[in-house]
């Protein structure tokens, strides 16, 4: 019984010290700054993915879609 | 297994299930609610338009589709008239010196309430934005869109004057 209540406890602390959280669509406002994308400059962006693909033959897995506001 | 370890198991259970409020579909009663308009001067309530068809859009100033949405919703209000529709826009900024900004330089027609702490499109079960709930002259959701693209203002009127007509 003693070893089902530590196990109890345990979950509990887990629960209680989790820091993540989801971020709704609507709180999105910060996310969504340009400051905050994986690559702000989208012309240093395409030289990069450009110089990318030229030396090692591939392309794609640049970062993820969407602008932080849920739509895309 | 005990009855113990059983209510414990439960509790876990209600513990983690998901705290969201389910989202608003087709077919819900649109929840009432009264909001002050962005400039705080008045209130906008859904009760206010009982009766006429009404657009509810969730926006943001800093969702590029509702940049793209709001003009095309104006005109699509000056082509439909007030008559039998109105919209309804609610601002979820944090700041609404950012909404304030974007309303000067993008001016529109209809009312616009602010709710700056999220608690609407909570109610509401926002899952994008911007989100819009088409609701009948009964309360009734009839139409939910999320997002905005090029096009979907065609479908949109289609819809809203189906409702009209009924």
């Amino acid at each position: 019984m003693k070893i089902y209540s530590r196990i109890f406890a345990v979950l509990i602390i887990c629960f209680l010290t989790f820091s993540c959280s989801s971020v709704s669509p609507w709180e999105r406002g910060i996310l969504a700054k340009p400051e905050m994308a994986w690559e702000p400059d989208p012309l240093i962006g395409q030289l990069q993915e450009h110089v990318y693909f030229s030396k090692e033959g591939s392309s794609g897995g640049y970062g993820a879609g969407g602008g932080g506001c849920g739509c895309n | 297994m005990n009855s113990r370890l059983l209510s414990k198991l439960i509790l876990m259970v209600f513990i983690f299930l998901p705290l969201t409020a389910s989202a608003i579909s087709v077919g819900d009663i649109a929840p009432s609610f009264k909001a002050r308009t962005i400039d705080g001067s008045t209130s906008v309530a859904l009760e206010d338009y009982r009766g006429k068809v009404v657009l509810i859009d969730f926006w943001a100033s800093w969702c590029p589709p509702c940049l793209k949405s709001f003009p095309k919703y104006d005109d699509l209000r000056r082509e439909i008239g007030t008559t039998d529709f109105e919209i309804v826009a609610i601002n979820v900024d944090e700041n609404t010196d950012d909404a304030k900004k974007f309303l000067s330089k993008h001016p529109v027609g209809f009312p616009i309430a602010k709710d700056p702490k999220g608690v609407l499109p909570g109610v509401f079960g926002v899952k994008a934005m911007p989100t819009s709930f088409l609701v009948d002259k009964n309360g009734v959701v009839k139409y939910v869109h999320a997002a905005f693209k090029e096009g979907d203002i065609e479908k949109l009127k289609v819809e809203i004057e189906k409702l009209i007509a009924q």
